[in-house]
């Protein structure tokens, strides 16, 4: 299996710049997530880590070796892509046993692994089948069963959820990280759906801008967002500037500030789950009157949009929640939080 | 991995360069030595022969028939072109894709062999004509087939071909939401053609007149079998040629040539301007039902009308090559069939002679050709190198070039030592002819490779790489199997091109090399009919079976 590095990697295109200033270790055996907006530079990283290009800078380790002049075929890195890149004038077999050609492997031995990848991804029986005869779903098995054939050290997943329907990405993902667990292998898997690298992920490195913002544990990424990007990109947030304090526009910023004594930072992020709502005032760190504005039944959840003076705050409360309060618009409600619940964002 | 990049990029501008050098020396080079001997009298640079030409009505009438003939082609061939586009596409039709192949059968047809069939059929002594002058009771022919008007009947024939392809594909890809949603917003059926439907077929229609324009107004074959009295701008190139005057043949020619570059530069200019993309991908247009059951008899029955006149002249060249050569001195109608016009083929190595040698010539075309559109495709659309518009400049410049032009051009640059002839005067031998189907058929092979080339997404090679396979065995057996059924449909195309072709044929040819096209028209100067036409059938039996292959081949390149 492998550990990836990448150390000081960037990137230009002509006169753009994809990335800059990469520094990362993916560890042996996790499954490791770029994050980020379309644009961010996380596909060119994964594009130079697999050797289609080369960085401007900087370099790419794999198990300790440089690996940033080696030929994408000698990397042993696997590659499942966005549209899967089957190869349409060969059958599903012809596909998985491609890479094993390459290795010249035995004929039993192929017929062994072939075999046995196919029915790790559930397609016993569509061997011989065109890749054209397949659905979006098996067509994104046989890619991954085709990866994974050769062992590759590293499995690099770009974006393969993408094209394939809620249901069906749901099935997947939890598929996917049967996979990933049952073979142990290290994998980066790119994506901008926060949820999919939420869930999968051990851990994961938020982009924006050709930058690596943030790199963490899904939990530690989403409890203390580093910058209000990252805190707005991972989940909602209520995000409130500070600046607005010093220029005494906000009132109910310079009454959270008022709380906290000395602070430097520009933003205070509080996450909506973390602003519980009731009718009367409480002992909560904070404990504020506002007027119901808005509020939208989600089954599972309420949410609530609260205007505490000059702000609009949410709130999101589980409906199975016993001490629900469940106020009507333009109801007067108080909204409780404490300092623990608040992130200062220099950012 | 450094060297391996240093290599790579070394060998890649070494065949660029000798790509250049191939494009420059026969295409580029020759057009530049005709206009130099147009621009040249006795040691020095004149414009003697331009104001000769343009200062002579005598001279001037031929350019201006040529212009007249390339308008009036546009017209016909893309009221034609699009009704027919309409009809199948747009409409719904049953049959649609049995008539739809039907239609696009003289796409492949040798110019030459239509022309002949036509004039079997149509002419004052044709079938057609004497059957009505006899059921009319007539005393004379009531058409025949010269002139201006029969120019622009075989044209529409031969050339409605131009818009009928592109408007087709241009109706595919309307999209049927743009269409619904103008319905949806209260625009009437007519308000939708114009503003919706039309703007999205108005690029193709644009391409389709300008390349019309140019194979209209460079017509040789019909304008030197049937012109007559109206003399065209490409006949008397040929005339110049014969008597020698090469310095007024290169002034014609010149003139010819920069009228359609002009139209091919105006043209591009447009197709750059007005492309549209839809905004919505994978939904397909589909045929609109017509209501009027009178509208839609009509409309099956002009498409079938149509379609029948357009078998009826390959029919007839079958049944003349049955008939002995003698019985059209007394007869109009064929009266007594034989196989002695393809016992006299098959068993005279003579007579068998042009068939193989355009056999030949037209393989070594396509083969060279191959060899020069594939890395010309692979630079344009693969590549982001720098000089890649020159390579996109010069392999298509032969389409606006007419074909009497290329020999022209050939002539001039070849009729004395150079580099690119090896200092060899080339002039006379049977290098020539196979050059000249090949400077013609670049343009078309390299749009037929580009298409092979874009199918060959980048990430089927990525995805090769990252299973491990080396650069050698990713080409072997990812690049080519994708490349492989537009190479060779690419190849038989040229073949069909140029194993009929006849226009460069009467220009380069020699007593070494005839070609088969000059072999028919011998024969039917020679009264020698059954001959001729059985070399048309077997032209057109050898263009049909290669046809069917290469729709194969080309649907199996979509994949």
């Amino acid at each position: 299996m492998g550990e990836v590095v990448l150390q000081n990697i960037e990137k230009w295109y002509g006169q753009t710049l994809a990335c800059s200033d990469i520094n990362l270790r993916v560890e042996d055996g996790q499954f490791f997530t770029f994050l980020g907006p379309s644009g961010c530079g996380k596909t060119t990283i994964l594009r130079l880590i697999a050797g289609f290009i080369s960085p401007s800078s900087g370099a790419i380790f794999l198990n300790h070796v440089n690996i940033t002049a080696l030929e994408p075929e000698k990397r042993n890195v696997g590659m499942v892509f966005q549209n899967y890149a089957l190869f349409p004038f060969m059958t599903v077999i012809e596909n998985i046993e491609y890479g094993l050609n390459v290795q010249k492997r035995s004929k039993s031995q192929k017929k062994e692994k072939a075999e046995r990848y196919l029915t790790m991804v559930g397609l016993e029986g569509l061997e011989s089948r065109h890749v054209s005869e397949l659905s979006g779903g098996e067509q994104q098995r046989v890619a991954f069963a085709r990866s994974l054939a050769i062992e590759p050290k590293v499995l690099l997943l770009d974006e393969p959820l993408s094209n394939l329907d809620a249901r069906l990405r749901d099935n997947m993902r939890a598929e996917l990280k049967r996979l990933q667990t049952q073979l142990g292998i290290t994998t980066i898997f790119v994506t901008h759906d926060q949820t999919e690298a939420l869930t999968l992920s051990d851990k994961l490195a938020v982009f924006n801008q050709g930058r690596c913002i943030q790199t963490g544990t899904p939990e530690e990424i989403y409890q203390n967002p580093q910058d209000s990007f990252v805190a707005q990109f991972i989940g909602e947030t209520n995000l409130l500037s500070m600046g607005g304090y010093t220029a005494e526009h906000s009132i109910l910023i310079k009454k959270i500030v008022a709380g906290l004594g000395d602070v430097n930072g520009r933003y205070i992020s509080i996450r909506p789950q973390s602003v519980r709502v009731s009718a009367e005032s409480t002992e909560s760190d904070y404990s504020l009157a506002g007027v119901v504005e808005n509020r939208s039944y989600n089954g599972l959840t309420t949410e609530l949009s609260i205007r505490v003076d000059d702000v609009l705050v949410r709130s999101v409360q589980l409906n199975s929640d016993n001490g629900l309060c469940t106020p009507f618009v333009g109801q007067n409600v108080f909204i409780n939080f404490s300092v623990s619940d608040l992130h200062i964002l220099a950012g | 991995m450094r060297r391996g990049i240093q290599s790579t990029t070394v060998l890649r501008y070494c065949g660029l360069l000798i790509l250049l050098l191939f494009l420059f020396g026969y295409i580029l080079f020759p057009a530049l030595k005709t206009l130099e001997t147009s621009l040249t009298e006795g040691d020095g640079f004149s414009l003697i022969h331009y104001t000769d030409f343009f200062s002579s009505s005598t001279s001037r009438l031929p350019l201006i028939n040529s212009v007249v003939m390339g308008l009036l082609s546009v017209v016909v061939c893309g009221g034609m072109g699009i009704s027919l586009a309409f009809a199948i596409h747009f409409c719904e039709f049953p049959w649609r894709s049995f008539a739809d192949k039907l239609l696009l059968l003289p796409l492949v047809m040798p110019g030459i062999i239509i022309v002949f069939a036509f004039v079997q059929l149509y002419d004052e002594s044709g079938m057609v004509t004497k059957l009505l002058q006899l059921l009319l009771g007539m005393e004379s022919p009531p058409f025949s087939l010269s002139g201006l008007s029969g120019i622009l009947i075989i044209h529409a024939y031969t050339q409605y071909i131009y818009f009928y392809i592109t408007v087709s594909i241009a109706i595919k890809q309307i999209d049927p939401s743009a269409i619904e949603s103008a319905r949806n917003l209260g625009a009437s059926r007519n308000k939708v053609f114009f503003s919706i439907i039309l703007p999205f077929l108005q690029p193709a229609i644009v391409a389709a007149a300008a390349m019309t324009f140019i194979s209209g107004a460079g017509s040789f074959t019909a304008p030197s079998i049937i012109g007559g009295d109206f003399k065209v701008l490409t006949t008397q190139i040929l005339l110049s040629k014969a008597n020698n005057y090469m310095e007024i043949a290169a002034t014609q020619v010149s003139i010819l040539t920069c009228i359609s570059i002009l139209f091919f530069i105006v043209f591009r200019m447009y197709e750059a301007k007005s492309q549209y993309t839809s905004s919505v991908k994978g939904v397909l247009f589909r045929p609109v039902p017509v209501k009027s059951p009178y509208n839609r008899i009509l409309i099956r029955a002009v498409v079938w009308i149509v379609i029948f006149s357009i078998l009826l002249p390959m029919m007839t060249i079958v049944l003349v090559s049955f008939v002995p050569s003698s019985s059209w001195m007394v007869n109009y109608f064929p009266k007594e069939f034989t196989l002695d016009n393809y016992l006299t083929i098959f068993t005279s190595a003579r007579k068998l002679q042009p068939f193989f040698n355009s056999s030949v010539m037209a393989m070594v075309a396509a083969g060279i050709g191959l060899m020069v559109a594939i890395p010309s495709s692979y630079m344009i659309v693969k590549t982001d190198l720098k000089a890649k518009w020159i390579v996109e400049i010069l392999t298509m410049l032969p389409w606006a070039i007419p074909a009497s032009a290329i020999a022209i051009n050939i002539i001039s640059a070849f009729n004395e030592p150079t580099i690119f002839s090896f200092n060899e005067v080339l002039v006379g031998t049977s290098i020539l002819l196979p050059l000249g189907y090949l400077i013609r058929s670049l343009p078309i092979m390299v749009k037929t490779l580009n298409v092979s080339f874009q199918n060959l997404n980048d990430v089927y090679i990525e995805a090769s790489k990252s299973l491990g396979a080396s650069s050698f065995h990713t080409f072997k057996n990812v690049a080519l199997p994708i490349l492989f059924p537009g190479i060779l449909a690419g190849f038989l195309l040229i073949f069909i091109r140029s194993i009929g072709e006849y226009t460069i044929s009467v220009f380069l040819y020699n007593a070494s090399n005839k070609p088969l096209s000059i072999a028919m028209v011998n024969g039917v100067f020679e009264y020698n009919l059954g001959l001729a036409m059985s070399y048309g059938t077997l032209l057109i039996v050898l263009t049909f079976i290669l046809s069917v292959i290469i729709s194969r081949f080309l649907r199996m390149s979509s994949f």
